[in-house]
């Protein structure tokens, strides 16, 4: 299913398999770190590479990048467990309690999917009611919002499901609030009363906490798929492996996650999920995991082939060495059909023209 | 570019590439009308495009921007770094400290140049990583370096860049045959360029170093702990010192002494 230039592409050879990679020779070296640059997996390359036991074997010039990369996440890291403290902090005179949602929620929690994964900014999701006193403490602690046009202002505010993006002043670190893990207006609704009964407190007494290990894995699928042009898709395909290969081991655990997509209506990302996962990286799944999803999703064959199309070719766009206007038609279409899952037609269309037109007002 | 670069080797094709940088037109509109030029890295366009005049300029721009994002391996410090004798120096130094003129100077008086514009100290063993590009010098100092020495070749000057009028200086030819051998740090030296002053080469206490340092380093957030340590390690087995100067060869005088 996969085309032969995504199939025979370095990056690809070594995510299924760190070791393959004792025999690269300099140009699929290049090829694959290029990749790996351009899909924020330079750093999980290289702590694969380190993990592999293939390190020595691999050349010095390669293993300066490697180094480099893992020194990016590494210093993430601390920097996100700084951060934190510090929502921490500034959420104790109101007993707020938060979730930490993807790379921050693996961190702390100290996951597999931790290990070299890069990120831009720190999720977190607050109880709905508290988004206000949420808001207003993470302002008094010189968290500030970084988009005050009224339009995006607005945007966020009442169609999507978290506040405008907030930068602290003095460390110029990034922080999303949200109070669900989709937006209001798009028509999957998972239950987020749900995900806060099942979340894991990390300390006791402590107001941190992680979503369970089913929830994360439907909350990185559906990020996946609702999340604009999937240039991070194969990153997102990555931590979702190494969510799997953790938990897998737990008895039922893919019967569990099935159920769980169900209750929440995620069953349609999930199966994508799974299904490219398979795809792209080669993750063995149970027999019947895929058909039991299928059941949910509910299209035709001819749309299926249309989604294999689109998604294949986004996700394989950082692949590509060419940078060919094929992937990046897709990748707009995978940008259009994300805000179409995220919002009605009605909603959207004056969106995008209003967002195509006014790109550069700043 | 022919000019600035034509003593360094051309890689060949089996060779690892570190960083695929592009220049090209931003769109055929852009090639005919008040022609631009786009600089793009791994087919990624990092920065607003340029009049084309200012082509080369964007490039050694784009290659530093690459470099101090992507190569975290070293500590990277906005300086000038140089060597002779086994005696490598830092010039730590933001843009319009003299950092550049007086590393063209040097380079005049038979230093090696390892770079105009940011020392690469190993994080592994402490040493000064050559990447000897060509010296960028703005306004007054590239008359200043002209007459400095006869027969040191320049790229176009650039007017009415971001920085004001921009040229490039050729690197020596030895330096760039040395550019795969490192140096190991001796000094660190702030430089500050003054008009009409009085040479003042004064020591500079070790704390006050390392402080200013880090002030200058693109990548100590990246780095924590271990940047930390790279430039303490530096500082430690460096003698410290500011210079304020306006006369060149005083100043070069006071360096060598």
């Amino acid at each position: 299913m996969l085309a032969s230039k995504f199939e025979q592409h370095p990056l690809i050879h070594f995510l299924r398999d760190p070791c393959c990679a004792e025999h690269f020779d300099h140009h699929k070296w290049e090829r694959l770190f290029r990749s790996a640059r351009l899909g924020y997996l330079a750093s999980r390359v290289g702590w694969l590479a380190r993990q592999s036991g293939i390190w020595d074997k691999i050349p010095l010039r390669i293993r300066f990048h490697l180094d480099s990369a893992l020194q990016v996440s590494a210093s993430q890291s601390v920097s996100v467990l700084w951060e934190v403290t510090q929502i921490e902090k500034a959420f104790a005179k109101d007993s707020i309690p938060f979730v930490l949602l993807k790379g921050a929620g693996y961190v702390k929690g100290q996951l597999q999917a931790a290990h070299g994964r890069i990120m831009s900014d720190v999720d977190i999701m607050v109880p709905k009611r508290q988004l206000g006193v949420a808001e207003k403490a993470l302002y008094e602690h010189g968290w500030f919002p970084t988009k005050i046009d009224a339009y995006d202002q607005r945007y966020y505010r009442k169609w999507m499901h978290e506040l405008p993006p907030m930068q602290h002043l003095d460390r110029g670190t990034s922080i999303d609030v949200h109070h669900t893990i989709l937006p209001p207006t798009a028509r999957l609704k998972p239950d987020t009363q749900k995900l806060w009964n099942s979340a894991i407190e990390l300390e006791a007494g402590k107001r941190v906490l992680i979503l369970s290990p089913h929830d994360m894995i439907l909350h990185s699928a559906s990020h996946l798929f609702h999340d604009g042009e999937l240039e991070h898709g194969l990153r997102d395909l990555a931590d979702i492996v190494a969510l799997l290969n953790q938990f897998s081991e737990q008895p039922h655990f893919f019967e569990v996650l099935i159920d769980r997509a169900i209750e929440h209506e995620l069953t349609y990302p999930l199966y994508y999920a799974l299904k490219y996962s398979a795809v792209f990286l080669r993750i063995t799944l149970p027999a019947n995991a895929l058909a039991k999803l299928a059941r949910f999703t509910a299209q035709s064959g001819a749309s299926h082939e249309f989604m294999d199309l689109i998604v294949i070719n986004s996700i394989g766009s950082i692949l590509d060495d060419s940078f060919s206007a094929k992937s990046s038609a897709s990748q707009f279409a995978m940008y259009v059909r994300s805000h179409y899952l995220r919002m009605p037609l009605h909603q959207l269309l004056p969106h995008l023209l209003r967002k195509q037109f006014i790109k550069d007002s700043k | 570019m022919i000019q600035l670069y034509a003593d360094f080797p051309l890689a060949s094709n089996a060779e690892f590439t570190d960083f695929r940088v592009e220049l090209g037109g931003p769109t055929w509109l852009r090639r005919v009308f008040r022609p631009q030029v786009n600089f793009a890295f791994d087919g990624r366009f990092p920065f607003k495009p340029l009049p084309v005049q200012q082509a080369f300029a964007m490039f050694e721009w784009g290659l530093n921007w690459v470099i101090s994002n992507h190569a975290h391996q070293f500590a990277i410090v906005h300086a000038a770094a140089l060597e002779k004798d086994g005696r490598g120096i830092i010039f730590p130094g933001s843009p319009g400290s003299g950092k550049s003129t007086l590393c063209a100077a040097l380079t005049c008086r038979g230093w090696r140049l390892l770079s105009d514009e940011m020392a690469l100290i190993s994080l592994q063993d402490g040493s000064l990583w050559p990447i000897p590009r060509p010296i960028s010098l703005k306004n007054a100092s590239i008359e200043l370096i002209r007459n400095f020495r006869e027969g040191v070749i320049f790229g176009d000057v650039v007017a009415d860049t971001l920085k004001g009028n921009v040229a490039h200086m050729r690197p020596p030819l030895a330096s760039v045959q040395a550019f795969d051998v490192p140096a190991t740090p001796y000094a660190i030296v702030f430089p500050t360029y003054r008009p009409e002053s009085i040479t003042d080469f004064a020591p500079l206490s070790k704390g006050m170093t390392l402080m200013r340092l880090a002030d200058n380093c693109f990548n100590y957030s990246v780095l924590g702990g271990a940047g930390f340590n790279c430039l303490a390690d530096a500082v430690e087995r460096s003698r410290c010192h500011t210079l304020v100067y306006s006369d060149l060869d005083d100043a070069i005088r006071a360096i060598e002494g």
